[in-house]
């Protein structure tokens, strides 16, 4: 997987609608919990690209069937994307949790993005595949925090949009990253 | 967060269906000699005095299955002599029984002496007799049947067409008949390769070089557009070709066609060893037939050979030993143990409660070959 390959499987992975969905509306908070959000993936993907060299051996799992695992999940999320629309952008509450839940998890911590992360760890080194990963979640992350002003221009319709585009673009992915397992030796 | 956990159970359970783990069971040097030493054992119990071999065997009836096939018989002599020039001494009485009974099917034809088993003959079955008689060549450093490997070659070269494509049968009345194979053309050019690097006077580097042509450029488009031929006896050839004096250069048409084996070889090898019962029967179904197991490590084995002199595998032969091992390992647990109520069980290759000569063929050159790549 090249690193362009591994950021852009990321960014749909993480979609950025969903996670204008999650984000509080509220000017402050919001940059607070981009960049919360951004350190605290930064660490979890950095611990699960660290461990995927062990954890793939102990399952015995090779790097080209991780990277299989991970395009079709990344497939399955897509499609999610692309047909269900994101949920309608919560207002500001329990925070600080709400970097946790549910911008972290479910919105940013999918399963793809966790397959993601131990394919790239396996198949790039984790330097490499942590600092790909973290362009697309941080792409992500600012993407989908302006994107609260468009949705609200917009009623909605551009946050719907965009999810389904990102669907479409994550289901790319996930076939381009599947067939790069089903390639390799 | 509901969704969010429904979500992750939904997608990993797909993944889960998608994508199994791989098994390769871990094996030694003495693991794979003890297979070797079984499966001899087999060949000398399954080997008439007439020299010739069980074909299918039914382990739960004990009983043979009939049939025959010249290819195989031959390719089984392959495997025998291959086992002893590594030191198997046991191989080479079935062999030269089983060889015996193959030259006393060799038949004149309109292009020269062929060996077959029924009408019309598969031109495979001359390929791979001439390999034989050149590995035992080899193994006894005897060279009486020199004539005839040369003899029969000439009737090879004759299969050859202009494009180099190689004519599948001969007939015993009109020649070599117009239709093409997966494997001939491959056991064809090993053949051809194999005479010249013996006898490199007599011109069979010309066909040779044709049919490799066809067989990197061509063969692929013109016979089987998808999937291409794994093709085991092109790597074959391929190595026996990379020792001539003057071997020919590996160019980027022979590395693309390297790189789609090596590709397909490690799919393959990944692909069975997630065959381990359970739910991966009904998602990668029953473990493949032995011989085609088999057939991969003999690709991987000449492809390690080959890198040796021309480093065509570069930073991808960890990767391929790996696999390579995979597919040793996957047949050594898979052989079937010692019986003493039947002597025809221990040291074969079962699938489904049978057994066919190439399962034994491909299996035992895989463990030969393992043999030199775990040494060096």
């Amino acid at each position: 997987m090249t690193f362009l390959l591994v950021a852009i499987a990321a960014l749909s992975a993480v979609n950025p609608a969903r996670l204008a969905a999650a984000i509080p509306p509220s000017e402050a908070r919001r940059t607070r919990v981009f960049t919360r959000s951004a350190a605290l993936s930064g660490a979890v993907l950095l611990a699960v690209g660290g461990f995927s060299g062990p954890l793939l051996n102990a399952i015995g799992v090779t790097s080209s069937s991780a990277m299989i695992a991970a395009g079709v999940a990344l497939v399955v999320i897509g499609a999610r994307d692309t047909v269900v629309a994101p949920p309608r952008i919560a207002q500001a509450s329990n925070w600080p949790m709400v970097v946790l839940v549910p911008v972290f998890f479910p919105t940013i911590f999918t399963p793809a993005l966790a397959l993601i992360s131990i394919a790239a760890g396996a198949e790039r080194g984790l330097a490499t595949g942590w600092s790909a990963l973290m362009v697309g979640v941080v792409v992500s992350l600012g993407i989908g925090a302006l994107a609260i002003r468009s949705d609200r221009l917009s009623g909605g319709v551009a946050l719907r949009a965009m999810g389904s585009m990102v669907g479409l673009l994550a289901v790319a992915a996930g076939v381009l990253v599947a067939t790069r397992g089903v390639m390799s030796i | 967060m509901t969704a969010g956990l429904l979500t992750w159970l939904l997608t990993l359970g797909i993944v889960g269906v998608a994508v199994h783990p791989e098994r390769c069971p871990s094996l030694s040097r003495a693991d794979v000699e003890s297979a070797v030493t079984a499966t001899v054992g087999w060949f000398r119990t399954a080997t008439a005095d007439d020299g010739r071999f069980i074909y299918r065997y039914d382990r739960d009836t004990h009983t043979e299955l009939g049939g025959y096939s010249g290819p195989r018989h031959a390719g089984a002599l392959v495997a025998l002599y291959q086992a002893s020039s590594h030191g198997f001494v046991g191989a080479l009485d079935p062999a030269d029984r089983a060889l015996g009974w193959a030259l006393a099917r060799v038949f004149d034809t309109p292009i020269g002496p062929a060996f077959g088993v029924s009408t019309p003959f598969e031109t495979g079955s001359t390929a791979l007799l001439v390999a034989a008689l050149d590995e035992r060549r080899a193994a006894t450093g005897d060279h009486s049947f020199d004539d005839q490997m040369i003899a029969l070659g000439r009737t090879l070269a004759e299969t050859v067409n202009d494009d180099g494509a190689v004519d599948a049968l001969i007939d015993p009345a009109r020649g070599s008949i117009p239709e093409r194979s997966r494997f001939y053309t491959g056991e064809t050019l090993w053949a051809l390769a194999r005479l010249h690097l013996t006898f490199p006077h007599e011109g069979f580097d010309v066909p040779a070089l044709a049919v490799l042509r066809y067989l990197i450029n061509d063969r692929d488009s013109v016979e089987s557009p998808w999937p291409p031929v794994s093709d085991h006896w092109g790597a074959y050839a391929l190595e026996t070709m990379s020792r001539w004096p003057e071997p020919p250069p590996v160019d980027s048409a022979t590395r693309t066609w390297i790189d789609r084996q090596v590709w397909m070889l490690g799919l393959q090898v990944r692909y069975e060893s997630q065959r381990v019962g359970g739910i991966t029967k009904l998602t990668r179904g029953d473990i493949a037939l032995p011989a085609g197991v088999g057939t991969l490590g003999e690709a991987f084995g000449n492809l390690f050979l080959l890198d040796d002199r021309e480093g065509i595998l570069g930073d991808d032969r960890a990767a391929v030993l790996t696999r390579a091992a995979c597919t040793t390992s996957l047949l050594v647990s898979r052989q079937a143990p010692i019986d003493p109520t039947d002597p025809l069980v221990g040291g074969a290759w079962f699938r489904q409660g049978v057994s066919q000569l190439d399962d034994q063929q491909h299996t035992l050159s895989t463990l030969l070959f393992t043999l030199d790549w775990s040494a060096s």
